[in-house]
């Protein structure tokens, strides 16, 4: 269904307008989570949860002049949702491994970013993650998109088709642009 | 190997955090088949948890009709308890003035006589007053303190103002709202 006419049963009839973009988006927001990044069920559910509603208060409030705009905004509300509860499984990760327990307890997550992001306070990851961000824009945009897509569990077939360029050999290309950037990140002294 | 993998953790944070990152991925998120779906039953909780929710809509207007109704009063019998003029509870019960307009000791009064929580009162008068931020000042009859007299010495037409200015007056403020809403709170305790 196209964007205006979810906004218009939205503002016509709620329910309705709910039910259009409940139909229209949660399934796949609700898979992303679990397939992207790897969140539990009842976790995704959550997630999927505060978006709508967060949408339904937002969107009547909102102006989009195309399909895409309005596509972007859902998932930038449901992004902040998704960072939210990163973050908040990564601490519990990290609480369960100072009681030893990170064998038995071992979540659908596994973050062990020890390196990187140990025990750094919010301002200073803040800067690490700049740094990365600026090694991420030296590399070539096909490289970046690259790392940026496969971290999120899409395969080399959608990546390639997305990017509409030919998968063979787009796995070695893959650890091709992993390798630049670790360089870039130890020429930088961002990474030993 | 260990560094890859860190790679790959530190990018997924990148990414979360910084929108421009992802601002050109809404297709391929939206457009692939994702395995994993809801069950109906999670769908129909989620319909349902999120249509209770947002049906709901307390104003203030709301809610004193419904202590009203509760107590199986009408507005006569109210204002004869709550001493205060009809064309103002009128326009209380229909959300067309601001709640702060009213003093405080009045609306003391009207919650408790009516047995209203105070929580449930700010939570409504919080809702009202953003619905009536949002109209065109001429359909806002509560454009002045009820507690001037001369708003309430005509009940027929000077109760309901047709403002024609554009400025904003002090209780139309959100800070003003929070200091009348604390004080209230202080003397129903």
């Amino acid at each position: 269904m196209i964007y205006t006419n979810i906004l218009k049963l939205l503002d016509e009839d709620r329910n309705a307008g709910l039910e259009a973009l409940f139909n229209n988006y949660a399934d796949k927001l609700y898979g992303y989570a679990i397939e992207g990044w790897n969140f539990s069920e009842d976790d995704a559910w959550d997630l999927v949860y505060q978006t709508f509603d967060k949408l339904l208060v937002k969107l009547p409030e909102c102006s989009f002049s195309n399909q895409s705009q309005f596509e972007g905004y859902i998932f930038q509300v449901f992004k902040s949702y998704l960072q939210k509860g990163y973050r908040k499984k990564k601490k519990e990760k990290e609480r369960l491994e100072i009681v030893s327990l990170d064998e038995v307890c071992e979540t659908s997550i596994s973050f062990d970013d020890s390196d990187f992001f140990t025990d750094e306070p919010e301002k200073e990851q803040n800067i690490q993650l700049e740094a990365l961000n600026s090694a991420l824009s030296e590399l070539k945009e096909l490289d970046k998109q690259i790392l940026l897509l496969r971290v999120q569990n899409f395969s080399y077939d959608k990546i390639a088709n997305f990017l509409k360029i030919e998968n063979n050999q787009l796995k070695v290309k893959h650890h091709r642009a992993k390798e630049k950037l670790i360089k870039i990140l130890k020429t930088k002294q961002i990474l030993k | 190997m260990k560094n890859q993998d860190t790679i790959d953790k530190a990018i997924k944070l990148l990414y979360l955090s910084d929108n421009e990152l992802s601002s050109n991925h809404t297709d391929v998120i939206f457009n692939k088949e994702y395995k994993t779906k809801m069950s109906d039953k999670q769908k129909q909780r989620m319909l349902m948890q999120l249509k209770q929710e947002h049906s709901a809509v307390h104003t203030f207007g709301n809610v004193l009709t419904q202590a009203m109704e509760a107590k199986k009063w009408d507005v006569q019998s109210l204002i004869e308890k709550v001493h205060v003029p009809l064309s103002v509870m009128e326009n209380l019960l229909t959300d067309k003035i601001y709640a702060n307009t009213v003093p405080v000791g009045f609306m003391k009064n009207i919650l408790s006589i009516l047995e209203i929580p105070f929580d449930e009162a700010a939570s409504a008068i919080r809702e009202s007053f953003d619905s009536l931020k949002v109209q065109p000042s001429y359909n806002v009859a509560g454009a002045r303190p009820m507690a001037r007299k001369s708003n309430h010495r005509k009940t027929n037409s000077s109760a309901v103002r047709i403002g024609n200015s554009k400025t904003k007056a002090l209780f139309e403020n959100e800070e003003a709202l929070n200091k009348y809403l604390n004080h209230l709170e202080q003397i129903m305790e």
